[in-house]
């Protein structure tokens, strides 16, 4: 037993007979009576009542396999033979056999059920034993299994009676088993390598309840009483019992196939516990005849078929032995197939996996993750650093006054001719400036050119006024710079010449020659600024 | 003393015994190991989101620390590393060692008390006189001197000493780093 036997059925043991079947699945044992037709063949209610009753009995579950069903068959109809054929291999041994059977059987090897098994060999010859059934008279009790859920294999009752399903000791003498019961009993002969003859004679228990009911003239139920004490308290018998009694034995005697084995007869069935059946069937079977019960141990809860097959199957998946197969394999199919206890295997594993691998993940990631958040957690303070520096970097950035801006716009807007004479600013852009030019209309322009600049957002002429002389006027004006983020892009703070040449720089006042040796690159062109306007 | 052996029923029984003691052990602890793996899990989780959370505010960190490294290198500044002791001393020194060298002739030099609302340090007013380009140059130079300095207001006018002459009046504010607190970060929504 292992971890997955859960998922096999199990295996369901099978004793047909004429009238009876016994099924043994663990602990559990029953049987059904058997109705048959006129054919021989079982009745339609009785295989409706026998599915019915059989699926509840072995209660297989919907996801298990079909469980294994080991069937022993009755001695009728089957044909029993000893073979020397060519040693060989089991499929070549097999062909040489269908050969064979093809040609002594009157039904080809397609139309029986037939098994063999090596029982002994000689030089360059094995002996094989062969036995074969009607096919027709198997699938009727296929069909029933395989609609139970049962997967059967055949074998037959008397080879597992007599234990012929395993190896024989090669010096053992030749014996006889004979099974009697309620139906028909079976003679098996043997030699010392197994089993050679195999017959179903005409004697049962019926005939010896018949014979006392009609020499003793009593009712068959009175017949069956004594023959009921006899069975459970063996014992003396009855004076009128005793001329039917040694009549059946007689018969029973005059029934064994002739000649017999040189060793004992063991037999088997209910009769077999009864001291008086074998000593007066020795008797009536003249000297040398010794009668021996099959069945020592007096275990008779089970089918002694059944039995001796489960002991000889102790420890094995399938016994070696006669097992009858048909010809035709049926097509393996998902329900049929033996357990799948690899896949299973596998398929459990995996579901297993995909359940535990959140809590596996876990596991495994956890302390790693602890680890790394407490890291991230221990640096917070150089987060907070960061933040400060970054903060304080960016705030003296946005406060930097744009003077170099504003002078080089100053530089490009200024009209020529004119002075820059103060210039004011402060952080928050705003600008003033006081400005001399030659001409009033040059105020306007330089007012239209600083608000087309797009540099400010407000330019205000705060005085305007002629000097004294009246050559010039000077202006005073007011500005608000736009904020950096608006400033961005626009085209007068890009590279290249100003707008206006800076009218002051080449002129007199100027800075003639460009900006002096050690003015940092970028500088923008210098506005004139001359000295103070002369007051008049 | 011979042991008697043990009849079907009693092996039954002690059968039944033995699948019942494993069935309860099997419950006992399973449940047991599996209230730890659900607390490990739920831990696992917890911090997995965590770790979301901080993933999240340290990719906007790539940025602050880029943009940080490269307004250090503009102003040739760690924030970090000034004393703020000798931090205004240093700074006139660098101040006035900067007109020096641009050709910059510094007058008066002010140092005016810090203001607590600006989180400055102090106010530095100055005038220097000088050629238009070395002026230029001085104030282009005051940026880069490795000091938090801001120029509050600004004044150019031509010098009286002759052409080309300018003289500018100054006013600066030191920045203090220490009185410096990160913006708390306000909600988007």
């Amino acid at each position: 037993m292992n971890a997955l036997s859960w998922l096999n059925s199990g295996v369901v043991w099978l004793e047909w007979t004429p009238r009876t079947l016994h099924v043994v699945q663990g602990v559990l044992a029953r049987s059904w009576p058997l109705e048959r037709g006129a054919g021989g063949n079982l009745s339609a209610a009785c295989k409706t009542t026998l599915t019915k009753e059989l699926t509840a009995f072995l209660d297989r579950k919907p996801w298990q396999p079909r469980a294994e069903a080991r069937c022993l068959l009755p001695a009728g109809g089957v044909t029993l033979r000893r073979w020397k054929v060519p040693r060989s291999g089991e499929d070549e041994t097999r062909r040489v056999l269908a050969l064979q059977i093809e040609s002594e059987f009157p039904l080809s090897p397609d139309e029986l059920a037939w098994g063999w098994m090596k029982v002994g060999e000689t030089g360059a010859l094995q002996d094989v034993l062969v036995a074969a059934v009607r096919k027709a008279s198997v699938a009727e009790i296929l069909g029933l299994l395989e609609a139970c859920g049962l997967a059967p294999r055949f074998t037959l009752a008397a080879l597992a009676r007599a234990r012929c399903m395993v190896p024989r000791n090669p010096g053992s003498v030749g014996e006889a088993w004979l099974h009697v019961g309620p139906d028909p009993s079976e003679w098996l002969t043997m030699d010392g390598a197994g089993p050679t003859r195999l017959r179903v004679l005409s004697w049962s228990e019926q005939t010896l309840v018949r014979e006392w009911s009609s020499t003793a003239g009593v009712a068959p139920d009175v017949a069956e009483r004594w023959l009921n004490r006899l069975l459970t308290e063996p014992g003396p018998l009855e004076d009128a019992a005793k001329p039917g009694w040694d009549a059946a034995i007689g018969a029973l005697a005059g029934a064994v196939p002739i000649p017999r084995p040189a060793g004992c007869i063991r037999v088997t069935g209910r009769l077999a516990g009864v001291p008086l059946f074998r000593a007066s069937l020795a008797e009536r079977l003249g000297p040398g005849g010794v009668v021996e019960s099959g069945e020592p141990d007096g275990d008779r809860t089970l089918p002694s078929g059944i039995r001796r097959l489960q002991e000889d199957a102790a420890g094995r998946t399938l016994p070696a032995g006669l097992w009858l197969t048909t010809q035709v394999q049926e097509a393996p199919t998902v329900l049929n197939q033996a357990t799948p206890r690899k896949w299973a295997a596998v398929a459990g594993l995996l579901l297993l996996g995909v359940l535990l691998m959140p809590y596996i993940e876990a596991m495994v990631f956890l302390p790693g993750l602890e680890s790394r958040v407490a890291a991230v957690k221990a640096h917070q303070d150089r987060l907070q650093m960061i933040d400060r520096q970054a903060d304080f970097l960016r705030h003296l950035r946005q406060n930097q006054s744009p003077y170099m801006e504003t002078l080089l716009v100053l530089g490009k807007t200024l009209p020529p001719g004119s002075k820059l004479e103060s210039l004011n600013l402060n952080r928050k852009g705003e600008i003033a400036l006081r400005v001399s030019t030659r001409q009033p209309q040059q105020v306007t322009e330089f007012r239209t050119q600083l608000t087309d600049s797009g540099f400010f957002s407000s330019v205000v002429i705060e005085e305007q006024s002629p000097t004294p002389d009246r050559q010039k006027v000077q202006v005073r004006i007011s500005g608000q710079i736009k904020p950096a983020n608006l400033r961005q892009g626009l085209a007068i703070l890009a590279a290249g010449e100003p707008t206006n040449a800076l009218p002051g720089v080449a002129k007199p006042g100027g800075l003639p020659g460009g900006p002096p040796p050690g003015t940092p690159p970028g500088t923008p062109p210098t506005p004139v600024m001359r000295g103070p306007i002369p007051k008049t | 003393m011979a042991t008697r052996p043990l009849t079907d029923r009693e092996r039954r029984t002690l059968r039944f015994g033995g699948i019942g003691i494993a069935v309860y052990l099997v419950l006992f602890f399973g449940l047991q190991i599996w209230s730890y793996a659900q607390r490990r899990r739920t831990d696992y989780q917890r911090l997995l989101r965590e770790a979301a959370v901080w993933n999240d505010k340290l990719a906007v960190y790539d940025e602050k620390v880029r943009m940080t490294q490269d307004l250090m290198e503009k102003f040739r500044m760690d924030p970090g590393k000034l004393s703020r002791t000798s931090l205004v001393a240093q700074a006139s020194a660098a101040i006035q060692q900067a007109a020096m060298q641009g050709g910059v002739q510094l007058g008066p030099v002010r140092e005016t008390p810090s203001r607590a609302s600006g989180k400055e340090l102090t106010g530095i007013q100055l005038e220097g006189m000088g050629p238009a380009p070395s002026i230029l140059g001085f104030l282009e130079t005051l940026g880069t001197l490795g000091f938090p300095l801001v120029t509050e207001t600004i004044q150019m006018s031509p010098a009286p000493m002759g052409p080309a002459q300018v003289k500018v009046s100054l006013t600066l504010l030191l920045l203090d780093f220490e009185q410096w607190k990160a913006t708390e970060r306000k909600p988007d929504a």
